[in-house]
């Protein structure tokens, strides 16, 4: 490299616009030189320098040693799970989906199961009963009606037992009725 | 990060850090402390150490970081000469000329000293410890731009000072070199 | 924001759930109307609930007989009854059917059959999900009277239409008569 290309580097060099390869270089030159040029007295000085600061040993064995001494100290001491970040916020996510679904949970189970309007599940086995056959009986019934179609008669007189058959359920008031119904029931 | 790959990893940076801290805190034994601490800390964060892609760097921001807030914490007792001392790169061949080296090495040295503590950390990451303008930038929470002024600033002063004691005996190439 | 992301996700799923919860337990517009009017004065209800029908099996009431009614009420979950009372002296200003009607999603819902006669109309409807009917509605609106009946869980209409084909009950016997 000549003079110049050095002076053009050590330019860039002042500005701080140089690689670490363009630093070696100047390094290199200015290490390997026999005569000073002039004017460049001040780079050689400071080259140098940072030659003998880098050539110091960066290891400290010693040092090394007392740290892995610490360490070891250190390590026997906590033998348990370290509460670092990411431990706590896992165990505070958890806790918090604990947290719901346990409310969730006993919030549903102390709902006391609905009944409904009947105490007794016999009574209202006989309810259901009726309810169902009742609706049968209509959906039949409707059904039936399409192919009775011609008998106009009795088609009147078919809704007028509908309708008889609607006051026959009693609007469903089982509990005055429930002997009438039991022996109904029993009888058939 | 278990233990294992604790010492492997961590505990070569120490000499780093060491030299760091030294230069930070200027007292070897202030430096040695402060290493201590700063291993304590990074095992106990060991388990995020892994997120880090350069660890080095990341330890090394660690380490100014922590010096710097021990060195507003209490006055540095200011120590006039290192008690580890450096090993000079040898020229045995011209004793005269080591000499002057000497004479240059503590010149230098001393001017450093007097720089304000960016300019002397870059010098020290960049001049001397070889890291990348990013890597500076990561360790001291700088952006690039910033690292390169801080730089420029420093080798000017550097240099500028050089010129100024040093008896070249060219008064008149003074200005050629800048 | 890893640590607000992962928290955040966590409690976005729980909330999900509680939400499908309370989904549910969603009311029909049967529901509704039952509950408006249920225990009111001039009103009849019954209430057959899903934990009835379990206590049904459990206590072994259901007739050996009847196998279609069994089928049939193993798999409800509800029978729900509104009648609003004939007695003239507390005439209602409500009418079920038509109650029913003005509220009733109609694309929900279709209508199975319609019987009017000069008194009153009665309506069926049945809604489904995934091909099986989930409730049935009989609507009977009348002039003094109305009532709702409403069936809810997996319903075999098959099986309900079979019911009354073997079975006498007071009043039946006039329909069989004449059919003969």
């Amino acid at each position: 490299m000549d003079i110049r290309q050095i002076k053009i580097l050590l330019d860039k060099y002042n500005r701080a616009e140089t690689t670490l390869g363009e630093e070696q270089m100047l390094r290199e030159f200015f290490a390997g030189l026999s005569e000073i040029p002039a004017g460049l007295e001040p780079y050689l000085s400071a080259f140098r320098y940072f030659d003998s600061m880098s050539q110091k040993a960066v290891q400290e064995p010693e040092l090394e040693r007392k740290l892995e001494a610490l360490i070891d100290y250190e390590k026997n001491r906590k033998p348990f799970i370290m509460l670092n970040r990411k431990v706590i916020r896992w165990i505070s996510a958890a806790a918090l989906v604990v947290l719901i679904s346990t409310t969730v949970l006993v919030v549903n189970k102390n709902r006391k199961p609905d009944m409904g309007t009947f105490d007794n599940p016999e009574l209202a086995y006989q309810e259901a009963q009726r309810a169902l056959l009742y609706i049968s009986k209509t959906l039949n019934h409707g059904t039936k009606e399409l192919s009775n179609i011609s008998k106009l008669n009795s088609g009147v007189e078919n809704l007028k037992n509908l309708e008889k058959l609607n006051s026959g359920m009693d609007k469903l008031k089982l509990i005055s009725k429930l002997d009438e119904t039991s022996t109904n029931e029993n009888n058939q | 990060m278990d233990a294992g790959e604790f010492k492997e990893k961590v505990i070569p940076l120490s000499g780093k850090l060491f030299h760091f801290a030294l230069l930070l805190l200027k007292d070897h034994a202030e430096a040695e402390d402060s290493v201590q601490e700063i291993f304590l800390k990074l095992w106990k964060m060991r388990n995020e150490l892994a997120e880090y892609n350069n660890l080095e760097a990341f330890a090394m921001r660690v380490t100014r970081n922590w010096c710097l807030d021990r060195l507003k914490a209490k006055k540095p007792r200011y120590i006039e000469s290192y008690s580890l001392g450096y090993e000079l790169y040898s020229e045995a061949e011209n004793p005269l000329r080591m000499l002057e080296n000497t004479d240059q090495m503590t010149t230098i040295r001393k001017h450093l000293q007097t720089l304000p503590e960016q300019q002397q950390t870059v010098i020290q990451l960049r001049d001397i410890d070889g890291y990348e303008y990013e890597e500076m930038a990561a360790i001291m929470g700088m952006n690039v731009n910033a690292i390169r002024v801080t730089l420029s600033r420093a080798r000017n002063s550097i240099r500028e000072h050089l010129i100024k004691i040093g008896n070249y005996g060219h008064p008149a190439n003074q200005n050629s070199a800048r | 924001m890893k640590t607000i992301n992962s928290k955040m996700r966590i409690f976005a799923f729980n909330l999900a759930l509680l939400c499908l919860c309370a989904n549910l337990n969603a009311q029909t517009v049967a529901d509704k109307i039952f509950d408006k009017y249920s225990g009111s004065d001039g009103f009849t209800t019954v209430y057959i609930t899903k934990y009835m029908f379990d206590l049904f099996r459990d206590a072994g009431i259901e007739g050996e007989e009847d196998e279609d009614m069994g089928k049939v009420l193993s798999n409800l979950t509800g029978i729900k009854i509104l009648a609003s009372d004939d007695d003239p002296a507390t005439p209602i200003s409500v009418n079920l059917y038509q109650e029913v009607m003005k509220q009733l999603p109609v694309s929900l819902y279709k209508e199975l059959m319609v019987v009017k006669d000069k008194d009153q109309d009665v309506k069926f409807l049945v809604r489904e999900e995934k091909g099986k009917v989930v409730e049935l509605l009989m609507l009977v609106g009348g002039k003094d009277e109305s009532a709702l009946i409403c069936i809810q869980g997996i319903i075999d209409m098959k099986s309900i239409g079979k019911l009354a084909r073997g079975m006498d009950i007071e009043g039946m016997e006039n329909l069989e008569k004449i059919e003969e």
